[in-house]
């Protein structure tokens, strides 16, 4: 389980869209398929990568499942926004001193 | 749910770092130059396709992330922008503006040459308007939205 995983996920607009349906409430792949303008089978494949990223679970309803949110995978991208900010500002940091100590060395005509 | 159970089960993220700079060129650095630091490889959207970082400098200015298709994905809007002393997004990459949260930055000179870099993104629990209706609206634009209405406990 990586971020990618999850970003791959969420970087799609239909499976997007399944997420914002779900957050409505649980739904079969049939209930999902109604909505979505996509074919059942594409919206099982879309789930199923959903699920791969912990962001949907699935629940057997009778002859059915029926999908939900998966809080956990949405817990991982708050802790990677989290990270995101370490490592954009560490990178911010070497830029900004590489920078300065270039042009100490300019000003010192090294 | 009322907003302060929100904001308590969204906890802003606070970060600082200090840098061999004065605020000036921190800052110049943080707005004009993030297409020379940002690590685009490990943090964008569609990571394979992604092309560079725009952050125009300026007060109602747009950070965005280009595409090598030409495309492009919007990531904030300038709020307030007073150089060198700090600058505040409203951060929105996939959800709609008005679901935007608050990214601010502040430089301070703290002596030394050093200058403290301040971090704060706060104010996700704005990003989850009460009328599911809007969120129709918003259908096919948003995984921010998604994980931030969970985050403030409106699934279910």
């Amino acid at each position: 389980m990586t971020y990618e995983t999850i970003f791959t996920a969420i970087g799609d607009s239909t499976r997007r869209s399944v997420l914002e349906a779900l957050r409505h409430h649980p739904m079969t792949v049939g209930m999902l398929a109604e909505q979505m303008p996509v074919s059942r089978p594409a919206v099982s494949q879309h789930l199923k990568i959903l699920k791969e990223a912990r962001l949907v679970t699935v629940t057997p309803k009778g002859t059915a499942n029926e999908y939900a949110i998966d809080k956990r995978g949405l817990d991982e991208i708050r802790d990677w926004l989290d990270g995101m900010w370490d490592d954009a500002l560490e990178a911010f940091k070497s830029h900004v001193e590489n920078k300065t100590e270039n042009q100490a060395k300019d000003t010192s005509g090294e | 749910m009322n907003k302060v159970d929100q904001i308590q089960r969204v906890a802003p993220i606070e970060k600082t770092v200090q840098v061999k700079s004065t605020p000036e060129n921190a800052f110049k650095a943080f707005t004009e130059e993030i297409a020379v630091w940002w690590p685009l490889d490990r943090h964008s959207l569609d990571s394979e396709n992604v092309e560079s970082l725009v952050f125009e400098a300026e007060l109602g200015g747009a950070v965005y992330q280009t595409m090598k298709d030409g495309s492009t994905i919007p990531w904030a809007k300038v709020q307030s922008f007073s150089p060198p002393d700090g600058f505040i997004l409203d951060w929105h990459i996939g959800v709609a503006p008005e679901n935007s949260s608050r990214l601010e930055l502040s430089f301070t000179d703290i002596g030394g040459g050093v200058t403290e870099v301040a971090l704060h993104h706060s104010e996700f629990e704005n990003s989850a308007p009460d009328d599911p209706e809007t969120y129709r609206g918003h259908f096919a634009n948003g995984w921010v939205t998604v994980f931030e209405d969970c985050f403030a406990g409106h699934f279910n």
